[in-house]
């Protein structure tokens, strides 16, 4: 576990180090290279605000408005029997839509519940395993015009809520 | 779609905010949702650029070629009708690549260009093509080989194995990737049926 430890914390010193040398030895002006790619990413950054700058405040409005925590509680009248990991479900619904959002959540139920509880490994699980279903199809369909997404926007949500499943399902396979 | 959710995510907190009678509340959150961005965007920026600059030296490079022959083998199952040799082809490796390093700010870009590059070879403007659909519902699952966030998080709330949970994040992960891909080839099958 510390050679993960070790690894995750050198991996972008090694990639960042690896890539270079491989430039220098290919003999191209790396630093050159550098900058037109930076100039690309500049004109990226700017091009994407206004997704970005419309998605968080939508987004934003919708966790003030107080109607996620309100359809969690129905939900919970619902799902009471089935489902007994409660604490979980808000941030199964936050998921897809707000990866910010979701963080500072499952932060919130890691430390009310415990990081090393079934309730706690789960949520680490479900962080880890699945990406902002909502934002990412957002992101790269800003630039495609209008074309029907529908589809995908499905497929992801589907995709997220197996992905509970599963990371339960890892819970009870005991590899974790 | 995405301006039908967007729509569909104003109003309706407008909506509930006035039946909750927490207006006040919901107009705070529209400013400081304004100041959160700028300043992620302005986090971002530096961080995005540099990516950038190395994703550049790696497409320069044939180092590209190499990232792509490790991705071969599963990219060549999930995206069977395209040019193995084309730009798109290219950047969807990077994209993967990173996005398994756990790099995704390296990851975004390359992806853009991926799209991009799948829409100049989309036989249909009107619609997403196969490899989008594929390509876009892939990026929606995480396929990280060291989950740094989760790690990190629970490393700074006092957790006694931090990085116990990788095994139960690849196997939810993977499990879910495969999932992604199946539902996305039955979703292009009907729909080329109709």
């Amino acid at each position: 576990m510390k050679f993960i430890q070790y690894f995750s914390s050198s991996a972008v010193i090694f990639i960042v180090g690896f890539v270079i040398i491989y430039g220098v030895l290919e003999r191209k002006n790396v630093f050159e290279v550098f900058m037109k790619g930076v100039i690309e990413g500049e004109k990226l950054v700017v091009s994407l605000f206004p997704t970005w700058l419309g998605l968080f405040v939508a987004v934003g409005m919708l966790k003030a408005s107080g109607i996620i925590d309100f359809l969690v509680e129905k939900l919970y009248i619902i799902l009471k029997n089935i489902f007994i990991y409660r604490e979980i479900l808000p941030l199964i619904f936050l998921r897809p839509i707000s990866g910010s959002t979701a963080t500072a959540m499952g932060i919130e139920i890691m430390k009310n519940c415990g990081v090393d509880t079934n309730i706690g490994l789960i949520t680490s699980c479900i962080m880890g395993s699945t990406e902002t279903t909502i934002y990412v199809v957002a992101l790269y369909t800003s630039k495609l015009g209008q074309k029907n997404v529908k589809p995908v926007i499905i497929i992801g949500l589907i995709a997220d809520f197996l992905c509970v499943f599963f990371s339960i399902f890892a819970l009870k396979l005991g590899i974790m | 779609m995405i301006n039908k959710i967007w729509c569909f995510f104003i109003i309706i907190s407008v909506i509930f905010s006035i039946l909750n009678g927490n207006l006040e509340t919901l107009n705070q959150s529209i400013f400081s949702s304004i100041t959160d961005t700028t300043q992620m965007v302005i986090n971002l920026f530096g961080s995005m650029c540099f990516w950038c600059g190395i994703i550049k030296i790696i497409s320069e490079t044939s180092l590209q070629e190499k990232l792509k022959k490790i991705i071969n083998p599963i990219n060549k199952r999930i995206f069977k009708n395209l040019d193995e040799n084309g730009k798109a082809y290219k950047n969807i490796s990077v994209n993967m690549v990173t996005n398994m390093l756990g790099i995704g700010n390296a990851a975004t870009p390359a992806g853009l260009k991926a799209v991009e590059e799948l829409e100049k070879i989309n036989p249909d403007k009107h619609k997403l093509s196969d490899e989008m659909v594929m390509f876009i519902a892939i990026n929606t699952a995480s396929l990280q080989i060291i989950p740094t966030n989760v790690i990190a998080i629970r490393n700074s709330l006092n957790s006694a194995n931090p990085s116990g949970i990788i095994m139960g994040v690849w196997f939810s992960s993977i499990m879910t990737f495969i999932s992604i891909i199946i539902l996305t080839k039955i979703y292009l099958k009907l729909r080329r049926k109709r």
